[in-house]
């Protein structure tokens, strides 16, 4: 009898044992462990994450790898979502600075440094981390993104003075930085942010220039189809009704019918471009837009000849 | 129980339990086992939908068989398995299986949260961005071949188009609609697109107006409406002029609001972003230029009202599949629905008995253009059909082993040919420029001529005030009563769900900062510590402007609401209806922010 | 029954545990868990994924109002439920004191939120003129012995007195309240010197009883929850009501079939009865959707029954505009109205005013399987001497119902109705499947369920529908016990 009794219970063990050794299904990961917790990091697992840091740490500690995954686990405790740990971050943030103030290293943690310190609320300790970052590396994303944040420290409110001098400065900055559209690193975000500061506070040349910089530069590497559609749509927009420059707004409504003729916009942007003079027939007739008939083309250029 | 242990006789009864327990598990054990097998002998590629529709398993099926033989051939063994699941439960398997980590190597996206595609799937548009190597692959076998045929001779001329650029060029809609502009990334790639239109009864119309051609205005389709509603009356035949539910109302709804309101959009959307969003539909509110007394909003209500007196009685009690069912029984003149519907109409159809079958028409939905005698002056013409995009699409997990096989799959199932294929079986339209849609689809083919935006009282998506807003116009459309009290009803009770929602708006940038702030030191610390060859640092870099846009855009997002409320609340509105709503959404707002 | 075993018992047969850790670790995982997760998460906001900030008692706020009227009511009811059947003096202080505090809250909570109305036209005064009236024509009627003396001076006292109050400007709710209360007093004071006034528990009872749902009602639609919660259930409370009627059908099958003579068509019967519980819900949902459609069959009964036509003429008497335009009605004559009732094909789930009412319909004849079925074991537990006893008695066959098989029954009852009002109150599948999430005709269906899993599923606010549940499990707990203490089981 007794056999029989237990028979059942080593069974069920023993087959959740063979099944837990036998599968080994889970992501492709890379082999080195600290690339694979930054990719855990990147999939916001962050508990797998943490555990591969801490296997680095205890193996490394000391060398640049093992600094590495102290300020990846220092982020791990800044930026979790739900139990965030300030203090303790803070804490890490000093060592890795104290073990090695020169490296990239160290200028992630001032850029994670001064995140922590507006979540706290202390706005001048964050502003001189910030500046810091802008003056040595202005010419990096790094420092591109501590101007980013500047920007909307001490902004204040849309419309304001305030926050059209904080455009300014950051305009001057920004004015000292070569921009290719190879390599446009924030740039366009910036401008784009300006240029929204600028045509809230009703400066709209200013603001023009800068979403019109976006357009030029910002296209090469973003997928961002929304923004750079809209973004055409708002300076063909602001040149036709607010700056009563019809050339300037045929040119982007053309942008826009030819750069994103996929889009719902386009047909629309298609009949202003037509308007303004600023696309020929023929031209139209390479888009191939679906559904655009010759007979539909007649009676735009038709409607054209009309207003003119 | 014990009695029966003294019996002796019955003791084995005693071990039916344990043997069946013992067969589930040998049964379970061979189930692992076998699987286990299996993809040590070829590598398993699992991929799951919700679409169990006939045509679709079996266009997907014979891709696979295609793309299982292809690999043959290059000596790698490959099984694709697709695994339906019903609508229903589509969500709920997805989420256990992607939290649980045993997910399969494609899901097709859609049905469960949006969040989950920045958590567990692989981001596409490193590939997007990449030439297919299939269409270069064809396009090289075309241009070195001679006498080409004319089909040939078109798909080479598609294909040269965009063969050596971008993936994504590839899609009639650049894959824009998979875009996810939070995480600003791709994380699928579509097979299908799907459009509206409006399905007639020939026979029927032969009958009842003296010949087949579809309406070609609003007022036509009234018009035809009214002379089968005459016959049905005249001959005492059951039939209605057009079969709907409340599903079909509320698409002639969204169409007629593009087609009236989308003026108004443009009128209200102060960013000039091509379109008024939630907030700047709540401050028109506020202002009073937008009211449900505003001209343009009222004539597209009314638009859909006249034709709901063609409707079967009751019909927003009804389901989409009744008033499908009315009108194959030829029971129905006219009826509204998607492409997605047109292969089981038509079948339905020929399955009737003999003198039941009639012949399908379908034609576009009658736009309200100038000329309209009623609503003429507000037209702002047809709507454009390119956010039709790409659907039924596929995303890669984050636990499949076979990444490069995924990817390689997807694109093997998106040349032109391949589209057409499988479109062709499932009865769908096909989404890559050069693929050729089925005869029947061709009447569905979407039409990129026309305008864009539109405008009603919802706020955002899913919220209070829209809720409310298709509440109220249930009964009104039903017939209960009249516009007045609609528009009474709704501005009445507007202001209190409008600052639910306008709470909520204002919370969830607040509450998505963190998130989006998790994100951006990731990519930050990747950009600076990460690999530094000029490809990968480019890679890195537009990682980090993609997390660093949606965040920004967060993290403005505050002091733009408290500008433009604080630029609204400059002028006082003089109509005493729109000061009433003030109140009321001021004093509802703080009562909510109280809480 | 449960044994008590000893340590060295349990150094032997300790695998056995085994065979009950399957089910525990079931029951711990799906019910239990789930339930605490909800108390927990329901002072977060959270959206059931990555967003979590704890928000205090924001969500009970959202949906409760101001939470200080109920936790006070609360505390009234629970200790007027734990004092109701002590005979003590304390105790009887104790419930005069919670009688007072009802109304003493509600004017509170209406003086603070809605400024006192105002005296309202005298025409207001009509319906307490006539409650009042009525009354003295039954006192004037009534036998001095009467044993229904005591409730028709309580009803009387009751209506009329809300409605003087009502009519004199007082809101609505606080009128009822005040006038429960004087009601009380009569009831639970002057009588109790004469014990001879008969019924007087069930009066005590239904007065305690009437004062917390009026108070709970009060604080619903005046402490500033959320309006769709407590519609939602008000439309609970009417289904809840119907379903009490609705159980009738069941207990009169299951005595029709125990009294069968043959025990072969007995079984038959209950055969038959079981056979339909393999058709999916799904079917008989839709079969009924069918039913109650406008050109269906629930139309075409009313009609050759002439049903409709009383509803019409019903509906354009007393001008509700629910058939028939009220404006058009007025004009008409009645032989206009009959021949519009008999064309009538009112769309009955999709009338905002007739879909609680074809949602009250639903399932006639209203035989419920498992109910049915519970009945018939319990009547199969009376022995067939109590039969026999009767029969020499001379009982006839409505006497054994009312004296044998209804009390003998009434613990089976009992649990139908705690299993029938939690069904009730937590149903919204139904809703959800017919009309999707938005509550159908002009919200009315948006019953508590559905409103929760569109907060959780459709808003993303799973904190605030976690609120609602707990709410909900909370009133079927009070609703279970109050069943559990009143609806009295004596063999």
């Amino acid at each position: 009898m007794f056999r029989f009794r237990y028979f059942p219970f080593f069974f069920v063990l023993l087959s959740f044992l063979w099944v837990g050794f036998a599968d080994e299904s889970g992501p492709t990961q890379p082999t080195d462990m600290l690339e694979r917790a930054w990719e855990e990091y990147r999939f916001l697992s962050l508990d797998q994450a943490k555990s591969y840091f801490n296997q680095v740490l205890s193996k490394e500690e000391g060398t640049s790898r093992g600094l590495e995954a102290k300020l990846g686990l220092a982020m791990i405790r800044q930026y979790a979502e739900s139990g965030s740990d300030l203090t303790g971050a803070e804490a890490m943030y000093k060592e890795i600075l104290a073990a090695g103030p020169e490296t990239e290293v160290a200028d992630l943690v001032r850029s994670n440094l001064a995140d922590l310190h507006i979540s706290r609320g202390e706005k001048d300790a964050a502003l001189a981390l910030l500046d810091q970052l802008i003056e040595e590396r202005l010419h990096s994303v790094i420092g591109q993104d501590a101007l980013l944040r500047k920007v909307v420290l001490v902004m204040g409110e849309f419309g304001s003075e305030q926050s059209v001098a904080a455009a300014r400065e950051a305009e001057e900055k920004l004015s000292e930085v070569e921009v290719s559209t190879d390599r446009p690193l924030l740039v366009p975000i910036l401008s784009s942010l300006l240029g929204d500061i600028y045509f809230r506070a009703d400066v709209i040349e200013s603001a023009v220039a800068h979403y019109e910089r976006y357009t030029t530069i910002g296209s090469a590497h973003s997928t961002n189809y929304a923004s750079q559609a809209s973004q055409l749509y708002r300076l063909a927009n602001i040149y036709e009704n607010t700056l009563n420059q019809p050339d300037k707004a045929g040119h982007f409504y053309r942008r826009l019918a030819t750069e994103y003729s996929n889009s719902q916009m386009a047909y629309y942007a298609l009949e202003k471009a037509i308007l303004y003079n600023a696309i020929t027939r023929d031209e139209v007739r390479e888009l191939r837009l679906g559904g655009v008939t010759d007979e539909i083309l007649d009676e735009l250029f038709a409607v054209k000849g009309e207003r003119n | 129980m014990g009695k029966s242990n003294k019996d002796g006789g019955a003791a084995w009864v005693n071990y039916v339990g344990l043997f069946i327990l013992l067969v589930c598990y040998a049964g379970a054990f061979w189930n692992v086992i076998s699987a286990k097998r299996q993809e040590s002998r070829a590598d398993v590629i699992r991929l799951v939908h919700w679409q169990l529709e006939l045509g679709v398993r079996d266009g997907l099926e014979s891709l696979i068989e295609q793309f299982e033989a292809y690999k043959k051939e290059q000596g790698q063994t490959v099984e694709v398995v697709q695994i339906p699941i019903p609508e229903r439960a589509y969500n709920q398997y997805v989420t256990t299986q992607l939290i649980g980590g045993t997910a399969p190597d494609m899901i097709q996206t859609g049905m469960f949260p949006t969040e989950y595609l920045g958590r567990f799937f692989h981001p596409l548009s490193v590939y997007l961005q990449q030439p297919n190597p299939f269409n270069q692959a064809r396009l090289n076998e075309l241009e070195s071949a001679d006498n080409l045929s004319e089909d040939e001779q078109k798909l080479k001329e598609a294909l040269s188009s965009y063969a050596d650029g971008p993936w994504m060029n590839a899609f009639t809609d650049g894959l824009r609609s998979q875009y996810q502009e939070t995480f600003q990334e791709y994380f699928g790639v579509g097979f299908s697109t799907f459009t509206v239109r409006m399905y007639y009864n020939k026979n029927l119309f032969q009958k009842a107006l003296g010949h087949s051609r579809p309406p070609e205005s609003y007022a036509e389709l009234l018009e035809f409406a009214k002379g089968i509603q005459r016959y049905a009356q005249e001959s005492g035949e059951e039939v209605l002029p057009i079969a709907s539910s409340k599903y079909q109302v509320n698409v002639f709804k969204h169409r007629y609001m593009a087609n009236l309101t989308g003026n108004l959009a443009r009128k209200f959307d102060l960013d000039r972003s091509g379109g008024a969003d939630g907030l700047e539909k709540l401050m028109a509110m506020l202002r009073g230029d937008f009211t449900p007394w505003t001209p343009e909003y009222a004539a597209a209500i009314d638009a859909v009202q006249q034709l709901a007196i063609f409707f079967p009685k009751g019909f927003m009690a009804l389901g989409r599949e009744d008033s499908g069912f009315a009108f194959v029984q030829g029971k129905a003149a006219m009826i509204t629905s998607g492409s997605w519907d047109a292969l089981s109409y038509l079948n339905n159809i020929k399955n009737q008995p003999a003198d039941k079958r009639f012949e399908v028409g379908i034609f576009d939905l009658p736009v309200i253009t100038a000329e309209d005698e009623q609503f003429g002056e507000y037209a702002v013409g047809r709507s454009s059909e390119a956010a039709a995009g790409t659907g039924f699409a596929f995303g890669i997990t984050r636990y499949t082993r076979h990444l490069d096989l995924c990817v390689e799959f997807l694109q093997f199932a998106t040349t032109p040919e391949k589209n057409t294929e499988l479109n062709l079986i499932a009865g769908w339209i096909p989404v890559v420029h050069g693929a050729v849609p089925g005869e029947l689809m061709k009447n569905f083919e979407p039409n990129y001529v026309g305008y864009f935006g539109a405008t009603s009282f919802d706020i955002m998506p899913g919220g209070k005030a829209l809720l409310l807003e298709d509440q109220i116009y249930w009964p009104f459309i039903s017939g209960d009563f009249g516009y007045d009290t609609y528009a009474e009803r709704l501005w009445q009770a507007l202001p209190a769900e409008a600052a639910t929602d306008f709470k909520r708006m204002y919370e969830s940038s607040k509450e998505s900062i963190p998130n989006r702030q998790l994100r951006r030191s990731a990519f930050l610390s990747t950009m600076v510590l990460g690999e530094q060859s000029q490809e990968a640092r480019i890679t890195n870099e537009v990682n980090l402007q993609r997390s660093l846009e949606p965040l920004l855009k967060l993290m403005i997002n505050q002091k733009k609401i408290d500008h433009m409320l604080a630029k609204t609340l400059d002028q006082t509105p003089d109509d005493p209806r729109v000061q009433a709503f003030n109140q009321a959404f001021f004093r509802a707002l703080d009562r909510e922010t109280s809480n | 029954m449960a044994k008590d075993i000893s340590l060295k018992q349990v150094a032997t047969y300790w695998p056995l545990y085994f065979f009950v850790l399957p089910s525990a670790m079931l029951v711990a995982t799906f019910s239990y868990f789930p339930a605490a997760s909800a108390i927990y998460h329901s002072v977060f906001r959270w959206n059931g994924n990555y967003i979590k900030i704890f928000i205090g008692t924001s969500n009970f706020q959202k949906s409760l109002g101001t939470p200080a009227y109920w936790v006070i009511t609360l505390l009234l009811t629970m200790t007027m439920i734990y004092q109701s059947q002590k005979p003590t003096l304390f105790a009887k202080v104790t419930k005069w004191i919670c009688g007072l505090g009802f109304p003493l809250v509600n004017l509170v909570v209406l003086s603070r939120l809605h400024p006192p109305a105002g005296l309202t036209p005298a025409a207001m005064l009509t319906p307490a003129l006539i409650w009042v009236g009525l009354w003295l024509f039954f006192r004037w009627r009534m036998d001095v012995d009467s044993e229904y003396k005591g409730i028709l001076n309580f009803v009387a006292v009751f209506l009329g007195g809300a409605s003087i109050l009502t009519a004199l400007g007082l809101q609505e709710v606080l009128a009822w309240s005040l006038s429960t209360f004087v009601a009380g007093l009569g009831v639970w004071f002057l009588p109790s010197r004469t014990e001879k006034v008969p019924m007087l528990d069930g009066m005590r009872i239904s007065q305690a009883l009437a004062g917390v749902g009026m108070m709970v009602w009060s604080l619903a639609q005046n402490a500033g929850g959320e309006v769709a919660l407590w519609s939602g259930f008000g439309v609970i409370a009417a289904l809840v009501l119907a379903n009490l009627l609705k159980m009738v059908p069941s207990i009169v099958t299951a005595v029709v079939i125990h009294r069968l003579k043959s025990e072969a068509s007995n079984y038959w019967y209950r055969v038959l009865f079981v056979v339909p519980m393999i058709i999916p819900g799904m079917v008989g949902l839709l079969i009924w959707k069918f039913f109650f459609e406008s050109k269906g069959l629930f139309n075409l009964i009313l009609r050759e029954t002439g049903i409709m036509h009383l509803l019409y003429l019903f509906d354009a008497w007393t001008e509700n505009g629910v058939f028939l335009d009220k404006t058009r009605a007025a004009a008409m004559s009645t032989s206009e109205i009959m021949a519009a009732a008999s064309e009538a094909a009112p769309a009955w789930l999709g009338n905002p005013d007739l879909v609680l009412p074809a949602f009250i319909v639903w399932g006639f004849p209203w035989v419920g399987v498992v109910g049915v079925l519970i009945y018939l074991a319990g009547l199969q537990s009376i022995d067939n001497s109590v039969y026999e006893a009767a029969d020499l008695d001379g009982v006839g066959a409505v006497g054994k119902f009312l004296n044998i098989e209804l009390p003998l029954i009434l613990t089976q009852v009992r649990i139908n109705l705690v299993l029938l009002i939690i069904a009730t109150l937590q149903m919204y599948g139904q809703v959800l499947i017919l009309f999707g999430d938005g509550g159908g005709p002009n919200g009315r269906m948006m019953v508590p369920g559905l409103l929760m899993y569109r907060s959780a599923f459709v808003e993303g606010y799973a904190g605030y529908a976690c609120s609602i549940g707990l709410i909900l499990f909370f009133l079927i707990l009070v609703l279970t016990e109050i069943n559990n203490r009143f609806v009295r089981v004596e063999k």
